[in-house]
């Protein structure tokens, strides 16, 4: 029974088996004998178990099955054997020995305790009953072997496509990145049986954040929020992983390499076992994902090689993602810009032609829908367009952004002046693509700079003119004169006259005097310790500026010979001026009382003739100077015109 | 002053401010010249040429919100010569006058003399 029986058979030979129920080989029944003899000869792995409380016998090749309980495991009762497993085949067997029927089964999963870790194995094998001579099943045949390895690829490929799959759902338009990160999180944690698995990005040096979590629902723990220095999980595991190195540990409670500190920690998340792949960019991690158990494991090979395949397809997928979701929110920003903003977008293809223009652009045109497809050329003013083509071919031929001040020609004929910024943006393979117009209207600037050049250029004339008015002064003043002292006296007066004109007018930024300034501007110099005696009434009336300049001069001539001869030589005297409007004319009227007896001039002065030519040549009425003996009277008749208004 | 230039000529002067056409005039008189006017706007200046024989004339550009150009044209349309004393700004709107003389404001009577020279006829 026991020759060419191998290993075993030495041990089976040497075994004390009289202390056991089997009692001393040379008692054992044929049908065990004859069991025995099968297996030692078999090289195939066939273990027996014998007896009421199914005792164990096996051959060399069955031997690495029980791993270290080899070669204890021999001669010992199989629910004491396999305690770990025995919930599984203890009641397989008692059913073959019960039913007296044989067994068989196909990548069963057996948790099993081997070198100190549990791990799932997975099993084909068969329990055929052996039946003693009367009839009852008095052992078990077992034929079998482990199919782990097998089991564990066929579920990697299909785990593998499964990822796949999800990935390919997760990056989808409109998914948030996040996605990748979780779907493929759920799945690992799913493969390992995990408690917790996640997604940590390097912040600074071996310092990280985690980024995403699964946790098996069933009260484990999350990861405390915020960041983490993995030098606190054990400095040389730190290193590793910062150094990129896959980090596999089977029962961290037993590892030799943490202090008791740090395996407090692990305890207290609850992590007992860990796998740890770092994704490396450019040689560098910058980010890790682990797996964590809350049972010391066996990580398989087979399992690490699937993991660090995982982590790959996800960080691709989710750096896809991330600069897909960057675009897609740079695309949404630029399509709110280009819709809100109050400057023109418009893109052009090669040809010059519409392609896109935004609401503003499409106001500043003064156009709609149909501006898509225009040559943008001929909507530009006729004597702008050498200009744009030659920009354009000079851009065609360096590349090299340009802007342009143009007009555009809206289809109500009106002229809109813009200035825009010309960009060719770069297509595919670097062959010019599109060209980008960003435009502004300058319309109110241009229209500021015609006015500011109106403005200037009316100024020039205002100053020449006055100074031939300057010019007349002098000449009239001079001829006038008897004495220098005199001549300077009267220029003097008439200047400062000219002077105040022009301030009444600067007030209202030489558009328009009111009249009833006027006269008390002109007379101020004359009132002054004459209280009462001067006054002046009438109704708002505006001149332009040189009637005005005209006016104040023949009111300050009259107040001049008022001063020297009239009423406001003596105490007493009153000039009385006032106006008044009827029929399209304004009736003004200066009328001196209580002066001297008046005797009328022996010639006629500047003033006379000032006074007449202002009124008659210039606004285009009349005049009446009177010399009465009660004092001067000054009467103008003056028509309304564009110089002298009644608003 | 019979060796003045514009000895006997009838010149139209047309200036809408008073104390400027004041001046002109005088200077003109001055030159030994007969003024015609002067006038402030188109409506005077035009009145006064009717029935008047006159040698030559000085517009004023711009009179007070019109411009002087029908007294040109009519002037133009006897052969009557004469001269465009201007501010600024307006030398673009009398280049439809290419065979007129201009006189910038200000000016020395012996610039207008000089100006206004070239209208008496041969002697």
């Amino acid at each position: 029974m026991l020759s060419g029986g191998g290993e075993m058979a030495g041990r089976i030979e040497a075994h004390d088996w009289s202390s056991t129920p089997l009692g001393p080989i040379h008692s054992w029944p044929t049908s065990l004998k004859v069991a025995v003899g099968i297996c030692l000869q078999s090289s195939f792995p066939v273990a027996i178990y014998w007896g009421d409380d199914l005792r164990l016998i096996y051959n060399d090749a069955w031997a690495p099955i029980p791993a270290e309980r080899h070669p204890w495991a021999l001669g010992r009762p199989g629910a004491e054997v396999w305690s770990d497993i025995w919930n599984v085949v203890g009641q397989q067997l008692q059913d073959v020995v019960t039913a007296s029927k044989g067994f068989v089964a196909y990548d069963q999963m057996l948790r099993m305790r081997r070198q100190g870790a549990v791990e799932d194995t997975h099993w084909n094998y068969s329990f055929t009953p052996i039946l003693g001579d009367d009839g009852r099943v008095w052992g078990v045949f077992n034929q079998g072997h482990e199919t782990t390895d097998r089991v564990l690829h066929t579920r990697a490929q299909d785990f593998l496509i499964e990822v796949s799959d999800r990935l390919r759902a997760a990056t989808e338009r409109g998914r948030s990145p996040t996605d990748v990160l979780e779907t493929t999180l759920a799945a690992l944690g799913g493969y390992f049986d995990a408690a917790r698995c996640g997604y940590c990005e390097f912040e600074d040096g071996s310092v990280g954040a985690c980024r995403a979590e699964w946790r098996r629902d069933d009260g484990v723990v999350s990861v405390p929020p915020g960041r983490h220095d993995l030098k606190d999980y054990g400095v040389a595991m730190a290193a590793a992983t910062v150094a990129g190195e896959v980090i596999v540990r089977d029962d961290l409670d037993a590892d030799p390499e943490l202090s008791d500190e740090e395996r407090e920690r692990f305890r207290r998340l609850g992590v007992a076992a860990k796998l740890v792949v770092p994704i490396s960019r450019e040689g560098r991690a910058f980010a890790f994902v682990f797996v964590h158990a809350d049972r010391p494991r066996r990580w398989r090979s087979r399992e690490i090689a699937t993991l660090r395949d995982v982590v790959d397809r996800m960080s691709f997928a989710y750096e896809r993602a991330l600069a897909t979701h960057r675009m897609e929110q740079s695309e949404r920003r630029f399509a709110t810009l280009f819709s809100q903003t109050a400057v023109g977008f418009a893109e052009l293809d090669l040809d010059g032609r519409v392609v896109r223009a935004n609401e503003s652009m499409r106001r500043l045109l003064g156009r709609g829908d149909e501006v898509q497809g225009l040559p943008i050329e001929q909507l530009l003013h006729p004597l702008d367009r050498e200009k744009w083509r030659r920009l354009l071919a000079q851009n065609a031929r360096d590349g090299e952004s340009f802007g342009i001040e143009k007009r555009y020609v809206r289809p109500d004929g009106s002229e809109v002046w813009a200035v825009s910024t010309v960009t060719r943006l770069v297509g595919e393979r670097s062959s010019p693509g599109e060209f980008f117009v960003v435009t502004i209207d300058v319309s109110e600037r241009r229209e500021a700079e015609r006015l500011r050049g109106l403005l200037v250029a009316e100024l020039n004339h205002r100053v020449r003119n006055n100074i031939v008015t300057v010019q007349s002064l002098v000449r009239h003043s001079r001829i006038n004169a008897v004495t220098p002292q005199e001549f300077e006296t009267a220029l003097d007066a008439r200047l400062a006259a000219l002077a105040r004109a022009h301030d009444l007018l600067m007030r209202e930024t030489w558009t328009a005097a009111s009249l009833g300034e006027l006269v008390v501007d002109t007379l101020a110099p004359y009132a002054i310790g004459r209280e009462g005696r001067v006054r002046s009434q009438g109704p708002t009336i505006l001149l332009a500026p040189t009637a005005a300049v005209t006016l104040n001069m023949a009111l300050h001539e009259l107040a001049t010979n008022a001063a020297k001869f009239g009423a406001l030589s003596n105490e007493e005297g009153r000039v009385n001026v006032s106006w008044t409007v009827k029929q399209s004319a304004i009736d003004l009227v200066w009328s001196e009382s209580g002066g001297p007896v008046v005797a009328p001039p022996q010639r006629r002065g500047f003033g006379r003739r000032l006074i007449e030519r202002g009124a008659t040549q210039e606004l285009g009425g009349a005049v009446t100077l009177s010399f009465a003996p009660s004092g001067v009277t000054c009467a103008f008749r003056i028509p309304l015109s564009q110089k002298v208004m009644a608003p | 002053m019979t060796d003045h230039s514009l000895s006997g000529l009838r010149i139209l002067v047309v200036e809408d401010e008073a104390m400027i056409s004041m001046l002109i005039e005088d200077m003109l008189l001055d030159c030994g010249a007969t003024v015609v006017g002067p006038a402030g706007s188109v409506a005077q200046a035009m009145k006064a040429l009717e029935g008047q024989e006159i040698d030559g004339a000085l517009l004023d550009v711009n009179l007070g919100g019109e411009k002087s150009f029908p007294i040109a044209d009519a002037l133009t349309e006897r052969g009557v010569k004469f001269v465009f004393s201007t501010g600024y700004g307006e030398a673009g709107v009398i280049d439809r006058y290419p065979h007129a003389r201009t006189l910038q404001k200000p000016f020395m009577p012996a610039d207008l003399e000089r100006a206004l020279a070239h209208l008496a006829p041969e002697r």
